[in-house]
């Protein structure tokens, strides 16, 4: 995993019981073997990691599920998959030979924004249950469009009030198919260092 | 004759999901919603044996809306619906007045047993 030195190791065991989480919840909805790596959790500059999406996948069409946790912690998640990797999770979430679903429709979106919500509640358990925060995750907001427009709608509100955010950055595997799928997880201004406080202080109580 | 159930869930592929497992082993759907007011209005419309209803959900919520039917009708079985953790919005909606509850991903085996429950088969 890269990771920048920045995040406290605190953030990176968050991070890492997270998508440990999610994989689980993953394998049990779409009924097959999955995993979730932790590629990287670092602080980076907004207008850089906007830049850097727009130059390298700009051309790829996604569907998204943006779900804001609001609570002691408050952060945005996105989960996302490209085209192809939509028509696929719809199949296997309907538990029906790969292949069958070719188009978009309102059960493609709906795939995505179901396993946006079960994912985000999911990472939100180890929130809460693990560091003891309370939160409460919003209806997700599906979105269809090119990653980089995609992306500059999830960094927005934080990009606002801040030049700087942490991004925890996971990718998919799933057996038997080639599923391309990504996790961003970003605390709102302020939680980044609520997190860190209260990881370290309950990781020097244990 | 057959349990009548009305599904209120804002992801039409959950709606999908359930509406194929309960009409499969004999139930009837007798209508959808995709929010807690439509739930609201098609339970005061259809008078279903049953509902279904997730938790998170836009306008209203499924807690909101389960609080709205019973003062309705102190003897609805609402089986609230909520993805995997949510414990603190279960324990609520447990406190309110939900008959059963469901964890999402489900199982079909766990769907039926709610519903049969509620309908006191199980």
């Amino acid at each position: 995993m890269e990771k920048d030195s920045k995040i406290s190791k605190a953030v990176e065991l968050i991070a890492q019981l997270s998508v440990d989480r999610a994989s689980q919840v993953l394998s049990k909805l779409i009924r097959s073997g999955a995993r979730i790596t932790l590629e990287r959790a670092y602080m980076t500059d907004i207008s850089e990691a906007t830049a850097k999406i727009n130059a390298q996948e700009n051309q790829a069409e996604v569907i998204g599920s943006m779900v804001d946790m609001m609570g002691d912690a408050p952060f945005k998640f996105l989960f996302y998959a490209d085209a192809p990797s939509c028509l696929i999770l719809t199949d296997l979430i309907l538990q029906r030979e790969v292949g069958l679903t070719k188009e978009f429709n309102i059960y493609v979106r709906s795939t995505i924004q179901e396993i946006g919500n079960i994912m985000a509640s999911a990472v939100c358990n180890v929130f809460a249950s693990d560091f003891e925060i309370a939160m409460k995750p919003t209806p997700p907001k599906v979105v269809h469009d090119f990653l980089g427009t995609v992306f500059q709608e999830f960094v927005m509100g934080t990009a606002a009030e801040r030049d700087e955010v942490m991004i925890i950055e996971s990718r998919f595997y799933i057996v038997r198919y080639d599923v391309k799928c990504t996790i961003y997880i970003l605390p709102f201004p302020g939680s980044d260092k609520t997190i860190n406080y209260i990881c370290n202080t309950r990781l020097k109580g244990e | 004759m057959a349990g009548r159930i009305l599904i209120v869930d804002d992801a039409p592929i959950i709606r999908l999901m359930l509406k194929d497992i309960l009409v499969a082993n004999g139930y009837e759907v007798v209508g959808e919603g995709s929010d807690g007011n439509e739930g609201v209005q098609k339970y005061k419309e259809l008078k279903p044996d049953v509902v279904t209803m997730d938790i998170t959900m836009p306008e209203k919520d499924g807690i909101q809306a389960l609080e709205e039917i019973l003062a309705m009708d102190e003897d609805a079985k609402v089986i609230v619906i909520t993805a995997i953790d949510q414990r603190e919005a279960l324990m609520e909606a447990i406190r309110v007045g939900a008959a059963d509850y469901i964890i999402k991903p489900f199982e079909t085996d766990r769907v039926l047993s709610a519903i049969r429950k509620v309908f006191g088969e199980g």
